[in-house]
C-alpha cells in the first residue's frame, strides 16, 4: 500500500500535479507520522504547489524528527514559526548550540522564536550574537535594532486614555487551527476580540461574481476576501467602538495590544491607518523614539518597486472610514484585491505620479484608478513601527483563486 | 430525559419558528413522554425525525394495543411507512385511520396518494444503465444533521447526491447585497438564490446533461430513475418541477403513470393558501442552467429563486392572464414585472411528484431574521 502511494505521488509529481502528490504523501504520513523523509517529499510538492509547508500539520509533526542539518536548513529559512511549535524549536536550537556554538543561524532561530513571543531582551541578545558571528549580515542588524525598538515601546507601556477600539479577526470556518493560533496570540488583549466568519468566495457562481466585479471570471478567493472585509466594516458600524483594528488570521501582534489607541500617535481624525509590517516605512529603528504616522502618499512613494501587496492583515479603520468604504465599494464594485483597492482609494493623482516607475504599485494603480468614480480620497496613513506582522501561512485566497479557475 | 422540560423547550422553539424535532435534546427527552403526551406530539408532527422512525413505529404499534380504536395512531404508523416509502403499509394504515375517523379531512387524500405510489414504478427503461443526470443537494455548513439525514434518505439510490456547499447569505454586507440584487434582499433568501446558482454552474462544469437539484429537506417518494428521459420528458426542456408544491390538481386514484404538464395549468390551480413553488426538487438541463445563469447575471438575484424560476417560465401574456389569487402568483407577477424577458424557460411539471419537502425549519427564513441588523 505504502509503495502504491509513493508510486502515485511520484507519478503525480512528474505530471505536474503537485496537489495530487501532496494527497499521497499525506496519506503515507497518516500511516507513518514521524517519517521525516516523507516530510521532505511532502515539503517539495507543497512548495511546488505554492503552499507553505509549515501550514501543514502532518509536515510539522514529522519535521520534528529531521536530522540536525536538515532541521537547521528548514527552520533557519522560515519567516515565522507555527505558534504550537515555538517551545520545541527554541529548545532544539539551544540544544544544538551546545554542539555548534559558532552557528549563527541557530542564534537567529532563538531570536526569531523570542521575537514571536515578544521576548525582546532575548531577541536582542540572540540577533546580536548572530550578527557577531556573521558580520555584515544586514538582516541580523535590522532585527536586533527592531527588537531594541519594541523593547523600548513595551517598557514604556500603553496609556489608558484614548479612543476606544475593538479587534476584529477575519477567519474562514475551515481554518480552525489558525483561529486557535491567533486566539493564543491575542490572549490577554484588553479589548473585545470579534471573529468575522469569512466568505467562501469559491461558492459564488460566475453570475454572482459578474454582478459584483463586472467579470464572471474574476478570482473568487480574492472576491471572498473582499466581501469578508466589507461585512466586517458593516458589523463594526453596527457596534459602539470608535475604531476597529482589523486583523487577518495569520497576524502576529508585535506588542501586547493596548487598552485604547491613545499611545499610537494617530492623527486626530482619519479614515484608515495601516499597522502591518508590509506597509511599514523603512526607518532607522535605533533612532525611533515612539510611534509615528506617515501620510499614505508619502509612504507609497517609498514602497519597494517589487513589493506586490500592501496587505490587509493589519489596519485600523474609523467609523467615518468604514462608512465611506462601504459606499464606495457599492459604487465602484468589488473587483481586484482589497488591499490594492484600499491603496487606490487612498492615493490621489499626485500620489500616483510619485510611485516608483516601473513598479507593481504603479502598474496596479494604472489598472484600478479608472474604476474609481470620485475625486475624494481616504484620509489614510501608515504606522511606524508596525503593530503586527504575519505568520506566513499559505494564502487561502490564492488557493481558492486556483480552485475557482479549475 | 426530562420530558416536561422538553415541552417547555418545544414551546419556545415553536415561538421562534423552529421545529422542535430538529433539536436533538428535544428528540432525546421526547422519547420518555407519557403515551398521551407522546401521541399528541407525534400525531401532530408534519415531519418525523428520520433517524427516529423505527422507534416511533415500534411505540405507535405498542400503544395501539391499548388504544385500538384511535385513528390518529394508525395515521402515525402510516406517516412512518410513508417516510420509508413502504406504500402498501402506508395505504393500509391511512385507510384504517379513515375507517376509524371517517370525518378527517386530510387522511383520505393521503391514503389515495399512498395507493398511487404503491401502484407506480419508474418505467423499466429508466432503471439501470448509465445515469443521464447528477443529483445535487444544497446544504449549509451548519446543518450537518440535515446532510446526514438526506444521505440516509437517498442511501442505495443509483445516483447519489453531491453536496453543494450553500452560500451563507448572512455573511454578505449590504454593499454586496446591493451589487447582487437590484432591490434590498433578505440575506437568507439571497444566500439560497446564490446556492442554486452555484448548483446550476456545477452542472455546467461537469458532463451530465441535466441535474436534479434538491434542498436538504427533500424526501424522495420513489427510488429515483437512472434515466429521467424514461419519464417522457418533452424535447428541449429547461426545467422540470418534480416537487409536491408545483403539482397540478389531479385525482390520485386515477393516476396510472407519470405525465408531464405545462406550468400554466398548475399555477392556475394553486389554492388560495399557496405561498411558494418551492426549490426543493427540480430537474434542470444544461441549456436551462445556462439560461438561468445568464438571465440572473443580467437581472440580479432579488427575491426567492423558485419564484424567479417560475416567473421566467411564464410568457408575458400568460402572466397577464393570472388572477393574483394566492401569494405565489402575486410574487410571480411582481418578479415578471421587474424582469421582463421575451425568451422563456421551457418549464414543465412532472405528475405525480418525486420529491416532497419535509417541512423542517427554514434555514433561509432563519437567516433572513438573523441578518436584519
Amino acid at each position: 500500500m505504502t509503495e502504491d502511494f509513493r508510486a502515485a505521488a511520484l507519478t503525480a509529481r512528474a505530471a505536474g500535479d503537485h496537489d495530487g502528490a501532496v494527497q499521497c504523501w499525506r496519506a503515507m504520513l497518516d500511516r507513518a507520522p514521524d517519517d521525516w523523509a516523507l516530510a521532505l517529499e511532502l515539503k517539495r510538492d507543497l512548495k511546488a504547489g505554492w503552499h507553505y509547508p509549515d501550514s501543514d500539520a502532518r509536515f510539522r509533526r514529522a519535521a520534528r524528527g529531521l536530522p540536525d542539518a536538515e532541521w537547521l536548513a528548514h527552520y533557519s529559512a522560515l519567516y515565522a514559526f507555527h505558534g504550537g511549535d515555538l517551545e520545541a524549536i527554541d529548545a532544539r536550537a539551544r540544544q544544538l548550540l551546545t554542539v555548534w556554538p559558532g552557528e549563527h543561524r541557530l542564534h537567529a532561530i532563538v531570536g526569531d522564536a523570542a521575537r514571536q513571543r515578544r521576548d525582546w531582551a532575548t531577541a536582542i541578545e540572540a540577533f546580536s550574537a548572530a550578527g557577531a558571528l556573521e558580520p555584515g549580515n544586514a538582516e541580523y542588524v535590522a532585527k536586533a535594532a527592531a527588537a531594541g525598538l519594541y523593547a523600548r515601546l513595551a517598557a514604556a507601556g500603553w496609556p489608558e486614555e484614548g479612543s476606544s477600539y475593538g479587534v476584529w479577526v477575519v477567519n474562514l470556518d475551515r481554518n480552525t487551527e489558525r483561529m486557535v493560533e491567533i486566539e493564543r496570540q491575542l490572549a490577554g488583549t484588553p479589548v473585545p476580540v470579534t471573529r468575522v466568519p469569512a466568505v467562501e468566495g469559491k461558492r459564488l457562481a460566475g453570475a454572482a461574481v459578474e454582478r459584483l466585479t463586472g467579470d464572471a471570471r474574476a478570482p473568487r478567493g480574492t472576491l471572498g476576501c473582499f466581501l469578508s472585509h466589507l461585512w466586517l466594516w458593516e458589523a463594526f458600524l453596527a457596534g459602539p467602538d470608535a475604531y476597529a483594528l482589523v486583523l487577518e488570521d495569520d497576524a502576529i501582534p508585535l506588542l501586547a495590544l493596548p487598552p485604547t489607541l491613545g499611545g499610537l500617535g494617530l492623527p486626530g481624525a482619519f479614515d484608515l491607518c495601516w499597522v502591518n509590517d508590509r506597509m511599514e516605512p523603512r526607518r532607522d529603528a535605533d533612532a525611533a523614539a515612539g510611534f509615528t504616522t506617515t501620510r499614505m502618499g508619502d509612504a507609497m512613494a517609498a514602497f519597494h518597486p517589487e513589493d506586490n501587496a500592501a496587505g490587509t492583515d493589519g489596519y485600523i479603520i474609523s467609523r467615518a472610514g468604514a462608512a465611506r468604504l462601504l459606499g464606495w465599494a457599492r459604487e465602484d464594485g468589488m473587483a481586484d484585491d482589497i488591499d490594492w483597492r484600499l491603496v487606490a482609494w487612498s492615493l490621489g493623482e499626485g500620489d500616483v505620479a510619485r510611485l516608483a516607475a516601473p513598479s507593481v504599485a504603479r502598474d496596479t494603480m494604472a489598472r484600478l484608478q479608472p474604476s474609481i468614480r470620485r475625486m475624494e480620497r481616504l484620509d489614510a496613513y501608515v504606522l511606524h513601527p508596525a503593530l503586527i506582522r504575519t505568520v506566513g501561512v499559505s494564502s487561502d485566497r490564492e488557493d481558492d483563486n486556483r480552485l475557482g479557475d479549475g | 430525559m426530562d420530558w416536561a422540560i422538553a415541552l417547555d423547550l418545544r414551546h419556545d422553539l415553536e415561538q421562534a419558528w423552529h421545529s422542535a424535532d430538529s433539536d436533538p435534546a428535544f428528540r432525546r427527552a421526547a422519547a420518555s413522554m407519557p403515551d398521551e403526551v407522546w401521541l399528541e406530539h407525534y400525531c401532530a408532527s408534519l415531519a418525523l425525525p428520520s433517524g427516529e422512525l423505527d422507534g416511533i413505529d415500534a411505540r405507535a404499534r405498542a400503544v395501539r394495543v391499548d388504544r385500538p380504536g384511535e385513528g390518529r395512531i394508525e395515521a402515525l404508523i402510516g406517516h412512518v411507512a410513508r417516510d420509508r416509502r413502504d406504500w402498501a403499509e402506508a395505504a393500509r394504515a391511512y385507510g384504517a385511520a379513515c375507517v376509524l375517523d371517517p370525518g378527517h379531512a386530510g387522511w383520505p387524500g393521503i391514503a389515495a396518494e399512498c395507493r398511487q405510489y404503491a401502484r407506480l414504478a419508474v418505467p423499466a427503461s429508466g432503471v439501470g444503465g448509465v445515469a443521464d443526470h447528477e443529483v445535487f443537494v444544497i446544504n449549509l455548513d451548519r446543518n450537518v444533521d440535515r446532510l446526514t439525514d438526506i444521505g440516509r434518505r437517498f442511501a442505495g439510490f443509483p445516483v447519489l447526491p453531491q453536496r453543494i456547499a450553500a452560500v451563507d447569505g448572512t455573511r454578505l454586507a449590504r454593499a454586496a447585497v446591493a451589487g447582487l440584487a437590484a432591490r434590498d434582499a433578505p440575506r437568507g433568501t439571497l444566500g439560497c438564490f446564490l446556492s442554486h446558482a452555484a448548483a446550476w454552474e456545477r452542472l455546467l462544469a461537469g458532463r451530465a446533461e441535466s441535474a436534479l437539484v434538491l434542498e436538504d429537506d427533500a424526501q424522495p417518494m420513489l427510488e429515483l430513475p437512472t434515466r429521467f428521459a424514461a419519464l417522457g420528458l418533452p424535447p428541449g426542456w429547461d426545467v422540470i418541477w418534480v416537487n409536491q408544491r408545483m403539482q397540478p390538481q389531479a385525482d390520485a386514484d386515477a393516476t396510472t403513470g407519470f405525465t408531464v404538464h405545462s406550468v400554466l395549468p398548475a399555477v392556475r390551480g394553486f389554492p388560495a393558501w399557496h405561498d411558494a413553488p418551492g426549490g426543493d426538487g427540480y430537474l434542470v438541463s444544461r441549456q436551462g442552467a445556462r439560461k438561468l445563469l445568464d438571465w440572473c447575471a443580467a437581472d440580479g438575484m432579488d427575491g426567492d429563486v423558485d419564484v424567479r424560476m417560475l416567473a421566467y417560465s411564464l410568457s408575458e401574456g400568460e402572466a397577464a392572464g393570472l388572477a393574483p389569487a394566492n401569494p405565489t402568483v402575486r410574487c410571480v407577477l411582481a418578479h415578471a414585472a421587474c424582469n421582463p424577458r421575451f425568451e422563456r424557460l421551457r418549464s414543465y411539471v412532472l405528475h405525480p411528484y418525486l420529491i416532497r419537502e419535509l417541512s423542517l425549519r427554514s434555514a433561509r427564513i432563519d437567516a433572513d431574521r438573523r441578518s436584519d441588523l
